[in-house]
């Protein structure tokens, strides 16, 4: 190799840093605008409820904000931890835990802004039920950022893993992929559950008696749609402790 | 740094079992949660087949779910069998 | 975090087979289910028309899962089946509850024991399939649409213990993992008991009535 070890890092860390808050920044994004996009809808032809509206529009994407938030904390941990005297997989390790944060991160932006959306326009339909479908609200979408939370873990410990010092290839697929299982994996149950909620949160406007039941059925579906993020978590694991 | 043919292989099917899951995860979540979804939806509109509706939706997201677990065992056949 | 994955196991040499035992499940399960068996004792011990605590905990239980069961399965069936639906509800909720206690780890972080549950919730679902509609009706479900989609419905029946157990093991093994991650960042300030409160006491509950939930549907699905 031409240059030295810790050119390597360093390049890594910047790469890595970049897919992390890049990635995580498209779902938060995209989950916000979706919010902000039905507030304005309901505003446009219930004006009289305008506070109730933007203070859910603003919780809602606090939430979806959660993963983008995570995304900026792993990039700044890479930027700022030095690179003096590591090994050069740690820099492969910097990739993996970037995908596994940003990747994961946009189905779960999403999925946050898409209950958002529909509490929105439940209570421009019923204003009287608005504490229940900020409730509901939160629920989903705060189940929906559940594999964010299982993509940040696995940055977590990619970033604080010893590893050895020698050059590995195999050590160094392992690393990468670990990120790519959980980073992909996120995407999937994140847009899934938050489509869950989001039904769930307009059928509560609908007909607000049945909130026991309607959070009841959210829950399992939601349970059962987390299913593949959670074998993606367990393929991740292994491969992060296998190293 | 040396790499053997053997280490490649290793390494190449690790990375596979990486984005085998990953990518396998994807579509399985967004169909499961589309079906809680209309399932929700439909326990909105009759409340009174709540028992029916959230069966037929367990067994749904069942079948939907069953190209993730493909997913899970090449991912697990591509880490313990490929040496 | 050095000691993350590690477990404390016996091994034992036995006809040319290396077995190998996980200790802690083994205590935690047992403790659980000492602890369940207590209950069952308290509450049934003086039943009355004016119940005391534990009676009421009991007949919470009871009565909830006893309108699930009736409303997926027949009267009938649903008398056979209940008293097992109830009893996993409660063993896998003490099961996934147990590690919010210092020192103690939730069984259910094992795989075995998960599978375990997922195998038996599996053979007792086709042991009603084959009793209620006989050999040959059990036999031809597997045949349906066509004949060649077999091999595909098999494999569909595995997957349901598969998945089942994968998905309550993968969540609270990684629940623990991150309460132990966060609270090594942290150094155990402030963060960790709402951790604990999330994984442990909702993603707990969530789960364990999921798991209770899909081996009933199984169940009811193998019996219509």
């Amino acid at each position: 190799m031409a240059w030295e070890q810790i050119e390597w890092v360093k390049a890594a860390s910047g790469l890595g840093a970049g897919l992390s808050v890049g990635f995580a920044a498209i779902g938060a994004a995209i989950g916000e605008g979706y919010a902000a996009g039905k507030a304005n809808q309901t505003l446009s032809y219930r004006p009289g409820v305008s506070g109730e509206i933007l203070k859910t529009m603003l919780v809602g994407q606090a939430v979806a904000e959660t993963a983008g938030i995570f995304g900026l904390v792993i990039a700044m941990l890479m930027l700022f931890s030095p690179a003096a005297g590591k090994p050069v997989l740690t820099g492969w390790a910097y990739l993996g835990a970037g995908l596994s944060m940003g990747l994961s991160a946009i189905g779960c932006g999403i999925g946050a802004g898409l209950p958002a959306g529909s509490a929105c326009t439940g209570i421009g339909r019923q204003p009287r039920a608005s504490g229940q479908l900020t409730t509901l609200m939160l629920i989903g979408a705060g189940v929906a950022q559940s594999t964010a939370i299982y993509g940040f873990l696995i940055a977590l410990l990619l970033l604080f893993k010893s590893l050895p010092e020698a050059m590995n290839w195999v050590a160094a697929c392992t690393l990468l992929g670990a990120g790519f299982a959980m980073g992909f994996g996120g995407i999937g149950p994140g847009i899934g559950e938050g489509i869950a909620a989001q039904n769930a949160v307009t059928s509560i406007a609908r007909n607000p008696e049945n909130t026991g039941l309607m959070t009841r059925t959210m829950l399992v579906g939601q349970a059962v749609a987390e299913s593949t993020g959670i074998y993606s978590l367990v393929i991740a694991l292994l491969l992060v402790l296998s190293t | 740094m040396e790499i053997t043919g053997a280490d490649f292989v290793r390494g190449l099917a690790l990375l596979g079992a990486g984005l085998a899951m990953g990518l396998g995860a994807i579509g399985p979540g967004v169909g499961e949660g589309y079906a809680a979804g209309k399932a929700c939806e439909a326990i909105g509109r009759k409340p009174e087949e709540a028992g029916l509706l959230t069966r037929t939706m367990l067994v749904g997201q069942a079948v939907s779910e069953s190209t993730g677990i493909y997913s899970l065992v090449v991912a697990l056949l591509l880490m313990f069998v490929v040496k | 975090m050095e000691e993350l994955g590690k477990i404390s196991v016996w091994s034992v040499d036995v006809a040319g087979l290396h077995l190998v035992f996980n200790l802690t499940t083994i205590y935690m399960t047992l403790s659980v289910m000492g602890i369940l068996i207590l209950f069952a004792f308290l509450a049934t011990r003086n039943k009355g028309i004016v119940p005391n605590t534990f009676q009421v905990i009991a007949e919470i239980f009871v009565d909830a899962f006893w309108k699930l069961t009736r409303d997926a399965l027949d009267e009938d069936m649903a008398k056979t089946y209940f008293p097992m639906i109830c009893a996993m509800f409660m063993f896998l909720l003490l099961c996934n509850w147990i590690g919010i206690l210092p020192f103690m780890d939730e069984p259910t972080k094992d795989l075995n024991t998960t599978l375990g549950l997922g195998i038996m919730g599996f053979f007792i679902a086709h042991y009603a399939g084959i009793r209620t509609k006989g050999f040959k009706g059990y036999v031809k479900e597997y045949f349906q649409p066509i004949f060649f989609m077999m091999p595909l419905n098999v494999i569909g029946e595995i997957a349901k213990v598969v998945s089942i157990s994968f998905r309550l093991y993968g969540n609270i093994m990684g629940g623990s993992i991150i309460i132990l991650v966060v609270s090594y960042l942290v150094y155990g300030l402030i963060i960790p008991p709402f951790l604990y409160a999330f994984f442990g006491l909702f993603v707990g509950t969530v789960q364990a009535f999921v798991f209770t939930m899909l081996t009933l549907v199984y169940i009811s699905v193998q019996v219509k």
